[in-house]
């Protein structure tokens, strides 16, 4: 080995400590570089499987091939499998549409066609043939091929067609989605890779500052500014052999993590299964990204420190150069933290550069934390949102009241409710159950034994603002308890039904009893929501279902709905409503596994959880790692300052200010450019988003809180560390280790 | 010969009020063989002037020319080539690098340059610096003297045209201060070796070729013995 490169290694064994904290960052980058490309491939993956389960494996299928020119396609190269359907035949197809649909549905999904090996020896006749090609990429050379052969062989013409979806996942066509996400990946790596360059140059800035001594008496014999420059980046290249296969192993191991997380939580959500998949262009483009990344982060500094002169890196006075300009320590500096704060202060003005690093890291770190953990708070809301936060498990709908009550009995529900919702009146009417309804009344503080006369009014409304955002305010500001409201029976509804031979809807109108007027006594106004209108917005009044004549508001029986809680499973209430529906009982019975619904939109938020908060953590991570290397450093060039300081008779506890004083000033110096930043930052993605969603900025508060919090702590914890690391070396012989 | 011509050579640090000529207007020229010494106060600027004849810091403005090559012409690289070659410095504190032992410190130059090590050389050279019992002892494991006298092995090596010395002595007790000296006064003897040494002991100054005093940055007085 050459003697340079021996001193590169001798000195990353002497710095072992900062030198596995910078592989330690190269391997998380890389890591978190292959996890991106990793998790892309394996959502792409799943598209094709799922495409395949749905359509078959195939990329094209060659209509009615006759069985003596099969071998055209079986002989073809570029066949890798094929598969065969019979056609149907005129007359089997008939006129009969349905038959042709389902023929021409059938013709396109794999469970109609089976491997040519069991196509029989005596076969006779034409076939559908469905080719899948080695060469994706070159399906139409290789498709026209094909057509020439059996064209020239005088099969004749031949209708194909192509499986688009399947080559669109299989990236050969274009394909939204899957380019969505590919330009998402490239993104989000281009910040990784940026992220990383910054952070990892600093730890070679630092090893290089920290030789500068001995690279300017390299240089002084006459190594050459080329030779050092070599050098850093050889530091670089250690660093990234070590690093890069580190970060690969890491990163694959993510993506198994991340593959079976998500089977476990969009478990019964998806037709296929998530597989692990990594092509293996995916290995070189890693190693490749964090190399550039590596070398770009040693290039700066190997080039600065080509360009010192000698003597200026021997006496170490560019990077750790002070300067000299004159400072006015203000005056409670002094006052609260003594002379310990004004040295503290000082350090800090005349040397900014070194500061700088750590600063920036701390920045990054915050405002990608602040500005997406305020995405996922929308995300979480505008879930919440749709799916609602509400509280039943279970809703039935199209079906009577009485099969309401057989369900209750059969499953023995305990929180229960059916309303119908009348449009006969210009305001929302609720017939609820009136079991439900006394309980209810009574858990809003109305006794409601005579439950004929009680109506209980949720008078909210929501507006909305011009900005788009909405507002809840009272619809009737005016009414209290006990008031009557005048309710105008509504006319007529209209039902539109759509006519399935001829394509026509029709209206058929419903006439009501349209005697005037009628008066309304609001026995109570309230705030609460029954069962299943936790996220109901508007005027409605809830009443027993004995309270109005069903007939005088002609409320069709079918119209009820059924809300239930508390279920513990809800699964075999749904296979019997299945059964129920299969039986035709009810024309238009609806229902749904609400809980099922609102435990796959929480494990889907939990999905991004992870997936955004681990990007957060590995960003930070990656940011400590640099802050650790960049403080320690620090605080370990300030040595020899240390000890002379303590040799002049500084205290143990002068000493302790005023490193605590400097931590303070880290911290404030980045929150302060951080935090805005990183609010700007989830403003910013407010503003992306507030099209689809209906609610106003939510301020971080949790994020900025966690942020300062965690930042206080981290940079106090490692100041600690390295000054411990300082104080344990002897005082004389600091001092005396660094003459020139 | 003449193996050193500095003409009107000026560096100037800071700016303003805290301006300081350290080297002020400098012209003279050494021939080859000669063994000069600079005396001076401390601050008059005698480092300053040694780095800039050795081309490892960068003139305000002036030219060092070196056996007739004006070396801050030189390129970067060029010119780390030309110090490698040409140029042997020794500092007051040796400069040793701490994991290299004896002879790898010696050979340093040697293999910056990818050349192979002139073994007689070599021998030679532990022979007249006392080092053959000491080759793969680290520095840290050397007396003073004994490390001054690696880093004047190290200067040797590639037996340049000039060694710059920066109070070589400075650092030494009396006995080692000697031996050095008389080290250097051998290499200029046998090998005919040019040598400028920052001293500011008169006694060593007083046994070389020709002395030159300075004060704030300017020659004040050049006398040959
Ligand atoms: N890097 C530097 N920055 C600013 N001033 C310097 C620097 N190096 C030397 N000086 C100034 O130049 C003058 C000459 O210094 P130097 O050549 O080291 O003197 P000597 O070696 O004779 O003691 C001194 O006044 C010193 O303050
Ligand atoms: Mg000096």
């Amino acid at each position: 080995m050459k003697v340079l490169e021996k001193l590169t290694i001798a000195s990353l064994r002497e710095n072992k400590r900062r030198t596995l904290v910078t592989v330690l960052g190269v391997m998380l980058s890389s890591a978190l570089i292959l996890a991106v490309v990793g998790m892309v491939t394996s959502i792409q993956k799943m598209m094709i499987d799922w495409t395949v389960a749905d359509t078959g494996d195939y990329h094209d299928m060659y209509e009615e091939v006759p069985v003596e020119d099969l071998k055209y396609i079986e002989e073809n190269a570029h066949v890798e499998k094929y598969y065969y359907s019979t056609p149907l035949t005129e007359n089997e197809l008939g006129d009969d549409y349905e038959t042709y649909q389902e023929y021409q549905h059938a013709a396109y999904t794999k469970s109609q066609y089976q491997p040519l090996a069991t196509l029989p020896a005596d076969a006779k006749g034409k076939y559908n043939i469905y080719v899948r090609y080695d060469q994706p990429k070159d399906y139409a050379t290789i498709r026209d091929g094909i057509l020439d052969a059996l064209e020239s062989s005088g099969a004749g013409y031949i209708n194909t067609r192509t499986n688009s979806e399947l080559l669109r996942y299989e990236g050969v066509m274009g394909d939204s989605t899957l380019s969505a996400l590919y330009h998402m990946a490239a993104i989000v790596i281009g910040i990784i890779v940026v992220t990383s360059i910054f952070v990892i140059r600093n730890s070679f800035s630092i090893s290089a500052t920290e030789r500068a001594r001995q690279f300017g008496m390299l240089s002084s014999i006459g190594a050459t500014p080329r030779q050092i420059r070599h050098n850093v980046l050889f530091e670089g290249l250690v660093i990234a052999v070590l690093g890069i296969p580190l970060g690969i192993i890491l990163g694959v191991i993510a993506v198994l993590i991340l593959v079976a997380v998500m089977n476990i939580l969009l478990s019964g959500m998806m037709v296929a299964d998530v597989t692990f998949s990594m092509p293996f262009w995916i290995f070189p483009v890693t190693i490749g990204l964090s190399f550039v990344t590596v070398i770009l982060s040693s290039l700066l500094p190997a080039i600065r420190t080509g360009k010192l002169a000698p003597i200026d890196a021997i006496r170490g006075s560019n990077d750790t150069k002070i300067k000299s300009k004159k400072l006015h320590t203000p005056g409670f500096i002094r006052g609260i933290w003594g002379v310990g704060g004004v040295l503290a202060y000082k350090n800090l003005k005349r040397s900014r550069k070194k500061y700088r690093t750590t600063v920036i890291s701390i920045v990054l770190s915050v405002a990608t934390f602040v500005g997406l953990s305020s995405f996922l708070s929308y995300g979480m809301k505008a879930s919440s949102t749709i799916y609602g936060n509400s509280s039943i498990d279970l809703a039935v709908a199209g079906a009577d009241t009485d099969f309401y009550r057989e369900l209750v009995e059969k499953f023995d529900l305990k929180d229960y409710a059916y309303y119908a919702r009348t449009n006969a009146l210009d305001i929302g009417l609720a017939l609820v159950n009136h079991e439900y309804f006394e309980d209810f009344a009574q858990s809003v503080g109305v006794n409601a034994k005579d439950y004929n006369k009680v109506m209980l009014m949720n008078d909210w409304t929501m507006v909305a603002e011009e900005t788009g955002q909405y507002r809840v305010e009272r619809a009737h500001p005016d009414l209290r308890d006990g008031d009557e409201i005048d309710v105008e029976l509504i006319g007529w509804s209209s039902e539109e039904t759509l006519n399935l031979d001829t394509g026509e809807s029709q209206h058929n109108y419903k006439t009501y009893d349209t005697s005037g007027n009628i008066k309304l006594p609001v026995t109570k106004l309230i705030d609460e929501k029954p069962l299943g209108f936790e996220n109901y917005y508007g005027t409605l009044s809830f009443v027993s279902e004995d309270y109005y004549q069903r007939d005088r508001l002609d409320v069709d029986n079918d119209t009820f709905q059924l809300f239930a809680a508390n279920i513990d499973d809800v699964k075999p209430i749904i296979a019997y409503l299945d059964e129920v529906e299969a039986s035709g009982r009810f024309e238009r019975i609806f229902y749904d596994d609400v809980k099922e619904t609102q435990a796959q939109s929480r494990r889907i938020y939990l999905l991004i959880s992870i997936f955004l908060y681990g990007f957060v953590a590995v960003v930070t991570l990656i940011g400590v790692t640099n802050i650790f290397n960049t403080i320690t450093t620090n605080i370990a060039l300030r040595a020899k300052e240390f000890a002379m300081l303590r040799s002049v008779g500084m205290t143990d506890r002068e000493f302790k200010r005023m490193v605590r004083l400097e931590s303070l000033m880290y911290v404030s110096k980045a929150l302060i450019i951080g935090l805005p930043i990183g609010l700007l930052l989830s403003y910013g993605i407010y503003k992306s988003l507030a099209e689809a969603m209906d609610f106003g900025y939510i301020f971080p508060w949790s994020a900025v809180i966690i942020s300062i919090v965690a930042v206080s702590i981290l940079i106090g914890i490692i100041m600690r560390y390295s000054v411990k690391q300082v104080e344990k070396q002897n005082i004389i012989e600091t001092i005396r280790d660094e003459n020139i | 010969m003449k193996i050193l011509e500095v003409e009107n050579l000026v560096k100037t640090y800071g700016k303003g009020e805290n301006k300081v000529h350290a080297v002020d207007h400098v012209s003279f020229s050494v021939e080859e063989g000669e063994f000069v010494a600079i005396v001076g106060a401390s601050g008059s600027g005698k480092s300053t002037l040694l780095h800039l004849l050795g081309g490892v810091d960068r003139p305000t403005s002036g030219k060092v020319l070196i056996n007739g090559e004006d070396i801050y012409k030189l390129s970067d690289d060029a010119l780390a080539i030309f110090r490698r070659r040409q140029v042997g410095i020794i500092y007051q504190f040796y400069n040793l690098i701490p994991i290299l032992n004896v002879v790898e410190n010696i050979t340093l130059p040697c293999d910056l340059d990818g050349k192979r090590v002139d073994k007689k050389r070599l021998k030679n050279l532990l022979d007249t610096l006392g080092l053959n019992d000491r080759k793969s002892h680290l520095p840290n494991q050397l007396s003073g003297g004994q490390q001054q006298r690696v880093s004047i092995g190290r200067a040797l090596i590639n037996d340049p045209a000039i060694i710059l010395a920066d109070e070589p002595t400075g650092n030494l007790d009396s006995k080692s201060g000697e031996e050095i000296l008389t080290l250097m006064k051998l290499s200029n003897q046998k090998y005919h070796q040019t040598i400028i040494m920052i001293t500011h002991d008169l006694e060593i100054a007083s046994q070389a070729d020709r002395v030159i005093t300075f004060e704030d940055g300017k020659i004040i007085k050049d006398e040959r013995a």
